[in-house]
């Protein structure tokens, strides 16, 4: 569905920050790229949706397409027509419109008033509790509910794919627990395939067919998620736990960093 | 408007989008047709008609404004130069082509939009400050090119004496005869404001000015909305100039300095940033305050300062401070203008006598 | 809205305590007391005023007082249209308008509503012509006939103009450009050349203009357009360009006690000079009387009454509207309830009008609102203002030509 091949992002002309990448996700798939801080996620997912721009950033090499289509070119909002659509980490919901607004202002592309309130229908059957606070300001929400309703706008758009920038950040584990269980009754009752970005490695792992593990730039491995979970590295580096099945101790955990074994 | 139900009640999504949500909604909105339209203009003094027009023009302006600065987060402090824009262009249709006001008042309208279009192409780039700096030069491009150019400004003195509009044959050249005139476009003008504000494109500018990026990915064109921001605030910009022309039958680019854009800014300011009845708050503060002050010292200070020569220069100049003093007070009171004010006031009597 | 319900109802409550008494005549001034040409409006209406409590003191006209109210309209047109409205409610029969553009604003309606309005120094060159605007009293000279007297003084200076070069620097705005048809035409007939100079929007930096001036066109006269902070910048800037400042004649914006201090005082500025539609300095009759008044009144004299140029201008803005009342009243058989034709009326009847020298021998009958076009020239000395020359005319001929071809132009 979604083919990037092999591209090259460069900010300012100079800094290279994606250094060839290629991530292929298939429909009605949850993929997630994980990787640390700066390794680069976040701007392969700008590079689809067309946010580089603003950032003086460009895709030099390669190629993106969306079922078949080249997308690499388009401006963000052309990139919505097509049915991608990006929810951004630090979830940024319009603060001064109530809730029901933000998800009207999600159905911008949709032009038909019966289809948004099918849709705006199903995005309260996926959140109910945003249905409860429906004409309240979403800068009055809890940060959890401002998560799921940055989803739920997204949804707005009807699109193919959704991709999700960190989703589990800031949040208390019970409603991350919450809102991956509603990422997962998406792609079965809503039929959106979704790309998903995290830090949380255990639970993403949890919970996609697919994974890529991205580091400075590039990616290091990749695997379907069950295989990627036994893999020793990524439990030593990502979920922190040891061969033994111990949890280890930060000394050691710095101690191992010198044997990544993708770098050698 | 003054009245709301104690709960939430709605079931269906037509009642839920009505313009007024309750019945009694309509009759204050009656009442208050009836004020204007009937009681007004049959019992106020020429001299308050005066005043109301100059309100009523004040208040399409800050509409316009309202919806570049205050929906879509876009700031300008060249608003008076579009208003030169609409005057000048109406001045020469009415004078070279006698054409009709109703031709008039539109076309001064769409020349400021679409000048309003070009000076808005760097807010596709710009935000904030920079803005800000690119709408001031448009305001002296703008006079510059009107002065300097004999063909739209008629002549080295830059003023085109305007025939007063003329409705079916009745040519308006009173205050009381504006009235109507004034009245009705401000009603248009607010009505329209009305329905930007809650339809899919008062949606995206809202959108654009929480969260511009945000708002791009879900599929505004920013840009376009932007843009579009910029030409309806200048429509109406070009539409108050026009009004201004006929209200004082000349345009004259001296009409529309600096000063007003800042005034305009100011009204949009107080009345509370993006709201409609804010405007309508801010353009009726900023224009009546200055003149209730001006006649309360007029009335009150022979009995403190006897000398009348002296009793000038300190009323003009008391003024003055007052008028910056209470704007302060305003909005140290309420930093989110008159219509947060006024809504509190309404929260507060909507569950009184029992709060909370 | 509530709030506008009740200002109204506030501000109704008040207009109805000031609405005019029997046995009062009620002149509307006008004002610009904190807008841009505050400078100019303080002094102006303190004059204004002062003469007002003057003739009031001395028993009024025929015994009726008058009554003066003041508007500010801070050079904006819209405060100035809802004080004229406010004038009219009170019962005014006789406007002093303050500011060109408000003066256009006015026109028709003061037409309309037949009120006369005096506009010393501002407005239309063409409201000179008494047949085109009967209502309209410049009844100083107005820009047209500045450049003509101007153009005489200099020709006075240079002994002759054939083959002389002028400048003329103005500030670039419709008043600023005002004075360019009178000189382009003088200078086909007298054969002198022009070259305009135009300065920018604010008009605080003027040394490239000065710099062209002295060297590059290296002109024998300047004639000078400015107003607010421009005048004091130019004198210093043609000093710095080496241009002497006997050879520079201001329009009347650009030669008051202000502006010479600010352009470092009289010995900065010496040899600058200025024409003036109202005298200017101290030995004024009336300005003795004024002060009497004020210390009969144990009122120490007003700080404004030494910016002479321009309180003296609102001594003559108030001295014509008097005349012109007491002309009016006479004629109203001693009457107080004058009508604004009679009123108008009345300042036609104003004849050889001098106010003991302050004001040239002014006759604002005849069709001639502008009452001729007087000015007198005054040059800065180590000490203060001296006058150069007597009250004259320059080129009135050409200058009413050209107006009464704009009128008709107007006309079509």
């Amino acid at each position: 569905m979604l083919a990037i091949n092999n591209i090259e992002v460069i900010y300012n002309n100079v800094v290279l920050v994606l250094k060839g990448i290629s991530i292929d996700v298939k429909p009605q798939s949850i993929t997630t790229i994980l990787g640390a801080n700066g390794a680069g996620k976040t701007t392969t997912l700008k590079s689809i949706s067309g946010l580089l721009k603003p950032e003086r950033g460009q895709v030099t090499r390669g190629s993106i397409e969306f079922n078949g289509e080249r997308i690499d070119k388009l401006a963000p909002h052309e990139t919505v027509k097509k049915g991608v659509v990006q929810v951004f980490e630090g979830r940024r919901v319009f603060t001064h419109l109530s809730i029901e607004d933000n998800l009207l202002a999600g159905a911008h592309i949709v032009s038909d008033m019966k289809t948004v309130r099918d849709m705006i229908d199903q995005v309260y059957t996926f959140f109910p509790r945003l249905k409860e606070r429906r004409t309240g300001q979403a800068g009055y929400l809890s940060g959890g509910e401002q998560q799921m309703l940055a989803i739920g706008r997204a949804l707005m758009s009807n699109p193919k794919m959704i991709m999700l920038d960190e989703p589990s950040l800031g949040l208390a584990p019970m409603i991350i627990e919450e809102i991956f269980g509603i990422i997962q009754r998406m792609r079965k009752e809503a039929g959106v395939t979704i790309l998903l970005v995290e830090q949380n490695a255990n639970l993403a792992l949890s919970i996609a067919d697919h994974g890529y593990v991205m580091e400075n730039g590039s990616i290091v491995m990749e695997g379907p998620a069950k295989e990627l979970l036994a893999n020793s590295d990524i439990q030593e580096f990502y979920l922190g736990i040891g061969e033994g099945g111990d949890r280890k101790s930060f000394r050691d955990v710095k101690h191992y960093r010198r044997r990544k074994r993708w770098l050698g | 408007m003054f009245h709301r139900e104690s709960g939430y009640y709605k079931t269906t999504y037509a009642s839920d989008s009505a313009l007024y949500p309750l019945p009694i909604a309509r009759f204050t909105v009656a009442g208050f047709a009836i004020l204007f339209f009937v009681v007004a203009p049959l019992l106020v003094s020429s001299y308050y008609l005066t005043i109301l027009n100059l309100v009523g023009i004040a208040i399409v302006g800050a509409l316009g404004l309202n919806i570049l600065v205050g929906l879509t987060g876009q700031i300008s402090i060249g608003h008076a130069a579009f208003m030169s824009v609409g005057a000048y262009t109406a001045a020469n249709l009415a004078t070279r082509f006698d054409l009709p006001f109703w031709i008039t008042l539109p076309a001064g309208g769409l020349m400021a939009a679409a000048i309003g279009i070009i000076v808005g192409f760097p807010s596709v780039r710009i935000k904030g400050l920079y803005l800000a700096i690119s709408t001031l030069a448009a305001q002296f491009i703008i006079d510059w090119i009107i002065v300097h150019t004999p063909a739209i400004s008629g002549g080295f003195q830059a003023s085109i004496q305007v025939p007063r509009p003329s409705v079916f044959g009745i040519v308006l050249d009173t205050q009381r005869e504006l009235y109507m005139f004034i009245l009705v476009t401000a009603v248009l003008a607010i009505v329209i404001a009305l329905n930007i504000a809650r339809s899919r494109i008062g949606r995206a500018f809202i959108a654009i000015r929480d969260q511009d990026i945000a708002a791009e990915i879900l599929g505004i064109d920013v840009r376009r909305y932007k843009l579009m921001a910029f030409a309806i605030s200048s429509f109406y910009a070009g539409v108050a100039g026009v009004l201004y022309t006929y209200y004082s039958g000349v345009a004259n680019n001296e009409f529309f300095p600096l000063v007003v854009s800042i005034d305009y800014l100011a009204m949009v300011i107080i009345g509370g940033m993006g709201s409609v009845l804010g405007a309508i708050f801010g353009a009726t503060f900023v224009t009546l305050l200055p003149i209730a002050i001006d006649l309360f010292m007029t009335a009150v200070g022979p009995y403190l300062i006897e000398d009348a020569g002296a009793l000038s220069g300190i009323k003009s100049h008391m003024r003055l401070v007052v008028f910056g003093g209470l704007i302060m007070f305003f909005l140290v009171v309420e930093p989110e203008g008159l219509n947060r004010l006024w809504l509190n006031i309404r929260s507060y009597f909507r569950v009184w006598p029992f709060s909370y | 809205m509530k709030r506008i319900l009740a200002s109204i109802a506030v501000a109704g409550g008040l207009a109805a305590m000031t609405a005019a008494h029997a046995g009062e005549i009620v002149i509307g001034q006008m004002t610009d007391r904190t807008g841009p040409t505050a400078n100019v409006g303080n002094p102006v209406g303190d004059g204004a005023q002062d003469y007002i409590d003057l003739i009031n003191s001395q028993g009024g006209i025929n015994g009726h007082t008058i009554r003066l109210v003041e508007v500010d309209n801070q050079y904006k047109v819209p405060p100035a249209v809802e004080g004229y409205q406010r004038f009219k409610s009170e019962g005014a029969v006789l406007v002093g308008l303050f500011g060109t553009p408000i003066t256009q604003a006015l026109t028709a309606d003061l037409q309309k509503d037949k009120i006369p309005a005096t506009t010393p120094g501002f407005g239309t060159a063409l409201a000179a012509d008494g047949n085109a605007f009967p209502y309209l009293f410049p009844a100083a000279a107005s820009y047209w006939s500045q450049a003509g007297a101007a153009v005489e003084y200099a020709k006075q200076q240079m002994g002759g103009l054939k083959g002389k070069k002028i400048a003329y620097l103005f500030y670039d705005n419709p008043a600023g450009r005002e004075g360019l048809p009178v000189l382009r035409k003088l200078s086909e007939l007298e054969g002198y050349t022009l070259n305009e100079f135009p300065v920018p929007a604010p008009g605080i930096e003027m040394d490239n203009q000065a710099r062209d001036i002295a060297r590059r066109f290296r002109a024998d006269f300047v004639i000078s357009h400015l107003f607010g902070r421009a005048p004091s910048v130019q004198i210093n800037a043609l000093k710095r360009a080496g241009f002497p400042l006997e050879k520079v004649v201001s329009f009347v914006w650009g030669a008051s006690e202000a502006d010479v201090a600010a352009a470092g005082g009289f010995e900065a500025a010496e040899g600058y000079a200025g024409l003036q539609f109202a005298g200017v300095g101290d030995d004024f009759q009336v300005r003795r009387d004024i002060k009497a008044m004020l210390k009969a009144q144990g009122k120490e004299a007003r700080e404004s009454m030494s910016s002479t140029v321009f309180y003296n201008r609102g001594l003559l803005i108030s001295a014509l509207h008097v005349e012109a009342l007491r002309n009016a009243v006479a004629a109203n058989g001693g009457k107080a309830d004058v009508t604004g034709t009679q009123v108008r009326d009345g300042f036609h009847a104003i004849k050889d009008f001098s106010l003991g020298g302050l004001l040239p021998p002014l006759n604002l009958g005849g069709g001639d609102h502008e009452g001729g076009g007087w000015v007198r020239v005054f040059k800065v000395t180590k000490t203060g203002f001296e006058p150069a020359t007597e009250w004259f005319k320059g080129y009135r001929d050409v200058v009413f030509e050209l107006i009464k071809e704009e009128s008709a132009k107007m006309k079509n």
